[in-house]
């Protein structure tokens, strides 16, 4: 019995080892959220990620997998680039645990918008998006016969946070079923 | 007794188990010089439940261990049919390779009358005047033969999106 007890205390003792390690990386938090975007009844799961050292110096991550467990979308950024912008000042405020899962939790919960409702109107003659737009600036890869003919087709349309005042904009592509990013827009 | 004691070893141990088999949660590391602040670091990474769709994760962490730049995308969908989910040594082969970015100056980026529509999100103005102060610039694959490339900002002390480009080199 005591080969046992020893036996058991020396693989507890590596295993504390290894837990040692894994809290060395002290800020490891994840959030999920289900939208249904890319398939009718089969919703997508948007997972946001944290890891870092601490909770300030993470690496933040979005990411889109449809039912199957495809990734259909990738992002990341950092924390403090997200929030406040750039890199935090020395003697930043640190950041708890509970304020990131706040964090993570608003992020995944993207915006669900339709393409002819939510974006605006590239107008003819007017050379860019932004410059036929009001409120916001935007940017868009496409020229304006493609923006148009996919903005008019009134695609599901999903939006996530990718800068402090900074939001992209998603949609499944009808013609390669791919998703794309159809506008970045902001102040 | 000897059934026992195995049992309670294999309990325990797998309890302990970090890493879940099959998936595909790779990193690795390498030191550069990018900001002009000392000794800067990339980690590469993938993770997902098989490598065939498995994110990957580009970061580039400063001397003082602050993240300046994250980038991430599905890497099949960036680099294509490449990654396949019984080949795990594949993916670790790419990471030390995409590890390697290419360094140079802003004042070699193109341009702005040379740049297609969407290769920068800056404006005019701003695209110039970081061309202009000739900033460290580091490009690293986002698909195949394709490079983003970022700058660093020496007043903010942080990293920004330049411009993406094609490139002729491919990552195998």
């Amino acid at each position: 019995m005591r080969i046992l007890l020893l036996a058991a205390a020396l693989v507890l003792s590596a295993c504390g080892q290894n837990a040692s390690t894994q809290s060395a990386n002290a800020c490891a938090r994840s959030v999920t959220h289900e939208v249904t975007w890319s398939a009718d009844g089969a919703p997508d799961t948007i997972a946001t990620t944290a890891d870092g050292p601490t909770c300030a110096q993470a690496v933040v991550t979005f990411v889109v997998r449809n039912a199957a467990g495809d990734p259909l979308w990738a992002f990341a950024s950092t924390y403090y680039d997200l929030t406040m912008g750039g890199v935090p000042p020395e003697g930043a405020a640190p950041v708890s645990g509970e304020q990131m899962d706040t964090f993570l939790a608003a992020w995944a919960n993207v915006t669900e918008e339709r393409t002819a409702a939510f974006l605006p109107e590239w107008r003819e003659g007017v050379a860019t998006l932004s410059a036929s737009a009001q409120t916001f600036s935007y940017s868009t890869p496409f020229d304006r016969e493609i923006y148009e003919r996919l903005r008019t087709q009134d695609l599901k349309l999903i939006c996530y946070q990718a800068a402090v005042e900074g939001t992209h904009c998603l949609i499944i592509d009808p013609a390669s079923h791919a998703p794309i990013m159809m506008v970045a827009y902001g102040p | 007794m000897r059934f026992l004691l195995f049992g309670a070893m294999a309990l325990v141990a797998s309890a302990c188990s970090q890493q879940q088999p099959g998936r595909c949660d790779f990193t690795h590391t390498r030191d550069i010089s990018f900001s002009e602040l000392g000794t800067d670091r990339i980690t590469v990474r993938s993770f997902g439940v098989s490598c065939d769709k498995a994110i990957g994760v580009y970061e580039i962490i400063d001397g003082e261990g602050l993240p300046v730049w994250a980038w991430a995308a599905p890497l099949q969908r960036a680099f294509g049919d490449v990654f396949t989910a019984d080949n795990p040594e594949h993916m670790q082969a790419f990471l030390e390779e995409w590890s390697q970015p290419a360094i140079s100056r802003t004042g070699m980026a193109p341009e702005w009358p040379e740049l297609a529509p969407g290769q920068t999100t800056l404006n005019e103005l701003t695209y110039a005047d970081i061309r202009a102060r000739d900033l460290p610039m580091l490009c690293h694959f986002s698909g195949t033969a394709r490079q983003t490339c970022v700058f660093w900002e020496p007043v903010g002390g942080g990293a920004g999106h330049l411009f993406d480009r094609d490139v002729e080199e491919t990552v195998e």
